[in-house]
């Protein structure tokens, strides 16, 4: 019977479209009322310890840094380079956006950042030189997706809170994936170009070297970040200070587009995103809690043990549970409440963690791009001002080249595993 | 109508007030772990608390980023439900969610409390601080009980617009990020 309440209760919340947070909070605290056996201060205490750490510092210092990017100049120049580099090319701005979406992808932690960075720049022009909206809409709705596999990535941040897998390497591993991703996206791109009449632009040298010269500040972003990373030099959450910086330095300094008054609101819109992360990552918190005490893990082990019997179906089966939780939960949540109760799985088929985490973080990326709970989606609705289901249809062919990146990253990950 | 006109008047200033704080901690953050990364490997002298310091200040923006989302209603929703009905069926909905949302923090609100009073009898001292421990956690019945206010509201501002007093626009603004 109080299993039945617990579920019309949550049926109820998601019915009328509740907040995220409060159907994981509710759910959780459901539990502990009904089944559990602890006090329920305890909850507080779980919750404090698990935002009491200093990794988490790292999400709104990316956060602050890509917004600033995205205001700033950074973006801009980025874009003017892929430009003058593949202008010239049929269905170059399609590739000149992929490329403009994986430098930005290395700077921000973020998908939507990116989308919105990148996208509202070169959609106009994309649409300008001839792009139908449909290629153009699909092309900058998935390359902002690419975000959070190419680090800085903030899913990979939660991912490694929660598994204790090394985000260090988790973020020089989402690398060699993101450049997959990318080709196959310009592959794709540069197919459907020949299908219709584009406009290119003249190659000139002179126009690239002006624009790569322009373009040198930020372009030493990523070798900051991931340069001091891979080096050693300093830790995930120490290069997102460096990060965040730099580039209110060369914003406010160099480029000098940048008032006061932006910076100060872009600080703002970063605590906003902080904390619409950190209640989810509270709440999805409480709820692990719960399932560690009633050893919910260790059940989902003993129960599925018969039936997947090698390590590749444990990842073909993951990869299935993570594109269906992907469809209504943003990554952050599915990361928080899916990789606990998998783990013990991915142990005894020892799976390698950093394998498991890009597996995680690609197969969630194709949950931005699809409905009914697509960020990118929604993002792109409202950026470019179109129907929500001719963004859907748009991404299609796009989408299924990340579903062969995650395919290929999935099966052979000695792709990425080779650099550890 | 007229709870709520002066609920959104006291609101606004205080959003204002929130700002300060938010703006300077996430100030504060960058700073303090760039001067502790420069200080560690270009001086070779690290600062003592950079970290604790840092993630505390973390603790507080993260609550505070919380209860200003509550009140530019920007949390992630689940709408696809939502999005198929009509504008009044939504509203009524964005009521009793604001309403639910409102109870649930009603009980956080109270359960921090309790955690708040047991770390100050048990003495908790963060060690290389040396502060006590229960001046961080205060963050969480302050975020809770604000926001659960927030919420209450929020149906109430809901509620206005159902009955034709108030446009969604004076107080939604739906945003992107």
């Amino acid at each position: 019977m109080e299993a039945l309440l617990i579920i019309a209760l949550i049926v109820l919340l998601l019915i009328i479209g509740a907040q995220l947070f409060l159907i994981i909070g509710v759910l959780a605290l459901s539990l502990f009322v009904v089944y559990g056996d602890v006090e329920l201060f305890s909850l507080s205490k779980t919750m404090f310890d698990s935002l009491n750490k200093s990794i988490l510092l790292s999400i709104p210092l990316y956060v602050f840094a890509g917004a600033v990017m995205a205001k700033g100049e950074i973006a801009k120049r980025l874009i003017d380079l892929s430009l003058a580099a593949f202008g010239w090319l049929k269905g170059g701005l399609a590739i000149g956006a992929v490329f403009a979406c994986v430098f930005f992808a290395a700077i921000s932690g973020s998908s939507p950042v990116t989308l919105i960075a990148i996208g509202t720049i070169l959609y106009p022009a994309m649409l300008e030189n001839g792009y139908p909206k449909s290629m153009a809409l699909g092309i900058l709705t998935v390359s902002g997706s690419l975000g959070i596999l190419i680090p800085p990535s903030i899913p990979m941040i939660i991912f490694s809170i929660v598994t204790g897998a090394d985000v260090q390497k988790l973020f020089i591993a989402g690398i060699i994936p993101g450049i997959i991703t990318a080709l196959l996206l310009i592959i794709i791109a540069l197919i459907l170009a020949q299908k219709h009449d584009l406009v290119t632009q003249p190659f000139s040298m002179k126009a690239l070297s002006k624009s790569f010269t322009r373009s040198i500040p930020a372009l030493l972003m990523p070798v900051f970040i991931l340069g001091g990373i891979y080096s050693g030099i300093y830790n995930v959450t120490e290069a997102a200070a460096v990060g965040s910086v730099y580039a209110v330095l060369i914003e406010l300094f160099y480029f000098r587009q940048m008032k006061m008054k932006d910076l100060v609101n872009t600080l703002y819109d970063s605590v906003i995103v902080l904390g619409i992360i950190f209640i989810i990552i509270a709440m999805a918190t409480i709820f692990n809690y719960y399932v560690v005490l009633e050893d919910v893990p260790n059940a989902i082990l003993e129960s599925l043990k018969g039936y997947i019997t090698s390590p590749t179906m444990f990842i073909v089966v993951t990869i299935l549970l993570l594109l269906i939780i992907g469809l209504f939960m943003d990554s952050i949540s599915a990361i928080l409440i899916v990789a606990p109760l998998i783990l013990p799985l991915a142990i005894l088929y020892d799976i390698d963690l950093i394998h498991l985490g890009i597996v995680f973080i690609l197969a969630l990326e194709i949950g931005y791009i699809t409905p009914p709970v697509g960020v990118n989606l929604f993002v792109s609705a409202g950026v470019f001002s179109e129907p929500f289901g001719k963004i859907v249809t748009a991404c299609i062919p796009y989408l299924l080249m990340v579903v062969v990146a995650l395919l290929i990253v999935s099966f052979i990950p000695e792709l990425f595993l080779w650099l550890f | 109508m007229l709870l709520t006109s002066l609920y959104l008047k006291f609101n606004h200033l205080f959003e204002k007030l929130e700002k300060v704080i938010a703006v300077t901690l996430i100030s504060f953050i960058v700073i303090i772990v760039f001067a502790g990364t420069v200080m560690r490997y270009v001086f070779n002298n690290p600062l003592e608390g950079v970290d604790r310091s840092a993630t505390y200040a973390m603790i507080w923006l993260g609550f505070i980023g919380f209860q200003i989302a509550t009140s530019k209603l920007r949390h992630i929703e689940v709408e696809f439900v939502k999005a198929r009905v009509s504008e009044t069926v939504k509203n009524w909905m964005s009521v009793l969610s604001n309403i639910l949302a409102a109870l649930f923090f009603l009980v956080l609100t109270n359960i921090s409390w309790e955690y708040i009073v047991l770390s100050q009898e048990l003495g908790d001292v963060d060690l290389v601080l040396k502060i006590p421990m229960w001046n961080i956690i205060l963050i969480l019945p302050i975020s809770f009980g604000i926001s659960a206010i927030r919420f209450l509201f929020n149906a109430l501002l809901w509620v206005d617009v159902i009955n034709g007093k108030r446009k969604e626009e004076e107080f939604y603004e739906k945003k992107l990020l």
